[in-house]
This record gives C-alpha cells, structure tokens and sequence, in this order.
C-alpha cells in the first residue's frame, strides 16, 4: 500500500485531519523524491500525531475559555439579581 | 453570597470540567515561555545548512521546550497545556535524537522540524493568550 492509497479514505471536513492529510502527502512526496530518509519521514509521521494531539487540546482549552466566560457572565447576573 | 453559593453549586454538581473552566487564569510566565519556543524556532530553520549550528539550535530548543514541560507540570487546572507542552517537546526531542544518533540530518528535514515547532507552539500561543486575565 502507498501514501496515497493509504489516504484515500480520509475524507472529513475537520480541518485538523485535512491538515494532517495534506501534511502527509508532503512528507511523502518528499521521501519519493529523495530529499528525505525513510528514518526522517518516520519522524515527521510521528509530528503529525502530535500536532493532532496538541489541537484536540488546544480546542479542548478554548472551550473551556468559553464556559469561563459563560460562567462569570452567569455570577455576574446572580449578583445584579 | 450569591457568588459562593454558585461555586458551591459547581462544586456538588461534580462537573469538573466547569469547576476547571472557572480556575482558568492567564499566566504571564506561560506566554513567554511558549513565545520564546516559537521564536527560537522561527530563528533556527534559517540555519539548517550548517550542520553544526543546526545541531546546536536543536538542542536549544528541546531545552526551552524541556522547561516549558516542568513549567506546567503541578500548575492546576492546566492539563490541556501539560498535554500539548509534552508533545511539544516530543517534537524537539525527535529533532535532537536524529543529530545525535550520528546521522546526517538533512536540511529539509531540519526546516521541517523547527517548522513544526513553531507551528505548534503558536498554535498554544494563541490559545493560552485568551486565558482570562
């Protein structure tokens, strides 16, 4: 199996797995052309998980800013009521 | 009064992560730290022709990355940030085995790490800059 097929089925609308997508397919253009080992293409493959990760929690935190706004606008009411 | 009865009321509702989002707090010494990751980076896919200074930068950056995991390691209420500080410094730390397994690095793969650096640490920039302050 190649990249391509690989990714074939990915198909979302996340705009985090289409960035890892995108990613991917420019990692492994690069080892097909030589301007990368398959040990340093590994490694970039391994990025791509982190970065994934780093998001989900990066979108995780703005969430939970959100509700921090939510909830002091909430106190603030109570106090006004 | 009103104030603690809702914190109260937080607090046996046993909703964790509404009990977090409220002990959300801007950390000045955060920011910076996480800045300073993201500029060096910036700085250091410049150098990656020279396989010395490339070397070098890389182990600079997994220090600042290494801190940047201690930094947030017992702060409360931050787990999202330890979990990403972690796999920042994974990133660096990837970067500085292939230097120092002996190995030519080369200089694509060099930018694309420090790119990768920068690109994720700015990504928690963004996000612990709206911490409320």
């Amino acid at each position: 199996m190649n990249i391509k097929e690989a990714l074939v089925n990915i198909d979302s609308g996340n705009s985090t797995i289409i960035a890892a997508k995108e990613l991917t397919e420019k990692y492994g253009n690069m080892l097909h052309e030589g301007k990368i080992s398959s040990a340093e293409f590994t490694e970039l493959m391994l990025d791509v998980q982190r970065s994934i990760n780093i998001q989900q929690h990066m979108i995780a935190l703005d969430e939970l800013e959100k509700m921090n706004i939510a909830i002091n606008g909430i106190i603030t009411l109570a106090t006004i009521l | 009064m009103k104030r603690l009865l809702i914190l109260i009321a937080l607090l046996l509702s046993g909703c964790t992560s509404m009990i977090e989002a409220y002990s959300l707090k801007y950390d000045t010494n955060e920011y910076l730290l996480i800045t300073y990751i993201r500029n060096s980076a910036g700085l250091s896919k410049n150098t990656c022709n020279d396989q010395t200074s490339s070397k070098n930068n890389a182990n600079d950056i997994a220090l600042k990355t290494s801190f940047f995991v201690n930094f947030t390691q017992y702060s409360a209420s931050n787990s999202d940030v330890k979990t990403a500080a972690i796999e920042l410094n994974n990133i660096s730390i990837g970067l500085t085995a292939q230097y120092n397994n002996g190995r030519q690095v080369s200089p694509t793969f060099c930018k694309l790490k420090f790119e990768n650096i920068e690109t994720n640490a700015e990504t928690i920039q963004k996000t612990i800059g709206k911490k409320p302050k």
